[in-house]
């Protein structure tokens, strides 16, 4: 593991209306690390990821992207270089699985040849069969959707890869089969991952280091 | 039934104006209707102006609207188009905006978290998962605007209304239920045919690229039958002579008598010369919707009363005018409209008081000074219209002092029913009514000469006159060629022996005129 922050938090200030989440809160991920993030509900464990992704933006204080400053000019762009992985439920429903996987692709217009061969790689190494690739997301269980989403949050190889409570609506079984996935996939890409969960099993299995809010 | 099988061409005719008329109103409503549910979403500030004043729109009587843009727009085809497009607006605004806004937000997060721009949220991800609400409120515009496009044959558009309107006035109940059908199969028709991209969300797979191979040659053969529909609909219509210059617009007002004399108007033309003849016949509210059209250059001529002219156009005192009426009335006419009467066609349909031919041969009731002591025997029957207007029920009882036993009002169609059923024993007619015959009434003679003069006369445009220099020489010669019998004898042609205008037209031009 080397020492560079993949993001830098700086003394940021966040509250919900009256509800103030985050005072003066700082956090350094580093590079090709695994970080969990776990707490009570209502800790801002969720918020944290999505002022990472610039969904929210913090009242004061800094983020900083590798050595890029969040704003909200750049906001598209950087998020072109991170991975979403939200719950099962979030794959659209009027896109086929092929075409949520490809969705991140489509946006920056890769040729059809070129997703095609993208997905092809990708598809062993989340146990999914080819079949399923024309089957709209009601059509598939909630592990096939997962890794459905897994995909779709990691095709464009992004830098960082975000994942928000992933398995928590999964059984047990499906649910430490993606585990592994995950973790292979950490091993084999590198990439740094932040993943938000409630279930303090998991972010010791999974991550290589853990924040408690 | 055999009466509409002969009048198949009448309603091709119809039925192609119809799908004409709905089909634009419908692809402008669509356009116009999902920009502005669009817009809404995303301005607050226009949301706050724009719903509410959609919603009024959708609360303004359809009729009232058509009528409130005629001095704006003129009557016809724009006006219909219009009016429909306001009308359809509200169920595709409002399932277009709710349809967008209740768009689950844990798409809209993925989205936006994986690097869409705000246009590729909005085409990618918004608009296909909105679609089918969008497609239902289309659904229940698509009904609405055929059925409303029933009304537009009121303001002179055409379509299958007008033969609802025509059999009304004429009483063929065999036009009213032709036409009502037509329109009803129509809005069913096309009900499923939108249907059809909602099933199954068939448009939401077309515009998402998913769409099988089954479901693309669906709805592109439904696509091509509409339009082969609309074009065969549009070479029918065959509107190149609008283009043409060589044309003259007749208008009449929603009566049998008018639908035959502006028959005989445009027979009349067409027979003596070149010119092309556009019909727009029965319009709704009368002299008050053809005037302004007259002046306005949709319509060139049509037959007038001179009552109705002096004192709802002219906005005379008629009993101030004395025997000077015609004289003003035609001077009037041409100093401040520019229009001219052509003379007068011979009869006076006017109002009168009317009695069964028995009842008049027992008491020996000729005149209406007769009838005042008998009067409180019996029912008086009129439409509302009698009971309201100065020149009628409130200036005739001061000339004779009438004391019926009961005063009974209802619809001007209804009083000869009345009358039949003995409901009433006397009732206002008009002079000319075919039921007067019919039923065997005896007209009193208005002998205080109370009611005003309603003699039909023709009025034409100045600049046709003079653009047409044939045609006045061809349309005085119908001057004086029609009394009030024979004016009644042709409407109880139409009205109870069931033949059509332009027929009894036809024999009239032929016994009488072009001998």
């Amino acid at each position: 593991m080397n020492d560079l922050a993949a993001i830098k938090i700086r003394d940021i200030n966040f509250a919900y209306n009256e509800e103030q989440i985050f005072t003066n809160y700082s956090l350094n991920i580093s590079e090709g690390s695994f970080v969990c993030i776990t707490g009570e509900s209502g800790c801002g464990k969720s918020t944290l990821l999505k002022l990472i992704n610039g969904l929210l933006i913090p009242q004061r204080g800094e983020i900083k992207i590798g050595n890029n400053l969040l704003n909200l000019k750049h906001l598209v762009e950087m998020r072109r270089n991170m991975g979403y992985i939200l719950q099962e439920d979030s794959l659209f429903p009027h896109l086929t699985a092929y075409q949520n996987m490809i969705y991140c692709l489509k946006l920056r217009n890769y040729s059809n040849q070129l997703s095609k061969d993208r997905i092809n790689e990708l598809l062993p190494l989340v146990n999914l069969d080819s079949e399923i690739l024309n089957k709209f997301p009601h059509q598939l269980s909630g592990g096939q959707r997962q890794r459905v989403g897994i995909i779709r949050g990691i095709v464009h190889k992004p830098q960082i890869v975000l994942m928000d409570e992933p398995f928590s609506a999964l059984d047990q079984e499906t649910r430490s089969n993606l585990q592994d996935l995950v973790k292979t996939i950490h091993k084999s890409t590198k990439t740094t991952f932040v993943m938000v969960t409630h279930s303090i099993s998991e972010a010791k299995y999974l991550g290589t280091e853990i924040i408690n809010l | 039934m055999t009466d509409i099988w002969a009048r198949k061409s009448y309603f091709l005719t119809l039925f192609c104006e119809h799908i004409l008329i709905s089909f634009l109103a419908l692809f402008l409503v669509t356009i116009l209707g999902i920009s502005i549910g669009v817009l809404v979403f995303y301005s607050k500030r226009s949301r706050a102006i724009i719903l509410p004043l959609v919603n009024f729109l959708y609360t303004i009587p359809s009729i009232a609207m058509f009528g409130l843009l005629i001095p704006l727009v003129g009557i016809g085809f724009n006006n219909a188009i219009i009016v429909l497009v306001l009308y359809g607006l509200l169920p595709i605004v409002r399932n277009t905006y709710t349809g967008i806004k209740e768009v689950p937000h844990q798409y809209i997060n993925a989205a936006r978290g994986l690097g869409s721009t705000k246009k590729q949220i909005f085409f990618k991800i918004y608009f296909p998962l909105a679609l089918p609400s969008i497609l239902s409120g289309l659904r229940v515009t698509t009904v609405m605007v055929i059925a409303l496009t029933g009304l537009a044959a009121l303001i002179g558009a055409g379509g299958l209304g007008q033969a609802i309107f025509r059999g009304l006035n004429t009483m063929n109940t065999d036009l009213i239920v032709a036409g009502s059908l037509g329109i009803s199969l129509f809005a069913i028709l096309g009900d499923k045919f939108i249907g059809q991209f909602e099933k199954d969300a068939k448009l939401q797979r077309i515009i998402s690229g998913n769409a099988s191979i089954k479901t693309k040659i669906k709805i592109f053969t439904n696509i091509f039958v509409l339009l082969l529909l609309l074009i065969t609909s549009f070479s029918f219509l065959n509107p190149q002579y609008k283009s043409d210059n060589n044309t003259i617009t007749i208008a009449s007002k929603p009566t049998s008598e008018q639908f035959i004399l502006g028959e005989i108007l445009a027979q009349q033309i067409e027979n003596n010369t070149n010119i092309h003849v556009i019909r727009k016949f029965g319009i709704g509210g009368g002299t008050t919707n053809i005037h302004p059209a007259l002046l306005s250059g949709d319509i060139d001529a049509y037959v007038e009363y001179t009552g109705t002219a002096i004192m709802n156009v002219l906005k005379y005192n008629y009993s101030d005018l004395g025997n000077k009426s015609l004289e003003i009335l035609y001077s009037e006419y041409e100093k401040r409209y520019n229009l001219e009467w052509l003379g007068l066609l011979g009869f006076n349909n006017t109002y009168a008081i009317a009695i069964s031919e028995q009842e008049a041969n027992n008491k020996r009731i000729t005149t209406c000074s007769d009838l005042v002591p008998y009067s409180s025997n019996y029912i008086f029957g009129a439409e509302f219209d009698f009971f309201e207007r100065p020149d009628a029920y409130n200036g005739l009882i001061k000339v004779y002092p009438f004391k019926f036993h009961k005063l009974s009002e209802m619809d001007i169609n209804l009083r000869y029913k009345a009358m039949e059923e003995a409901k009433v024993q006397v009732i206002d007619a008009f002079t000319t009514d075919a039921q007067i015959e019919a039923l065997n009434l005896k007209i009193l003679k208005d002998d205080k000469n109370f009611f005003p003069s309603y003699k039909a006369g023709i009025v034409v445009r100045k600049d046709i006159l003079r653009k047409y220099p044939k045609l006045k020489s061809i349309l005085i010669l119908l001057n004086n060629s029609i009394n009030t019998n024979e004016m009644r004898k042709m409407n109880y042609e139409v009205e109870i022996n069931k033949k059509s205008p332009k027929q009894v037209a036809k024999n009239f031009l032929e016994n009488n005129i072009n001998k």
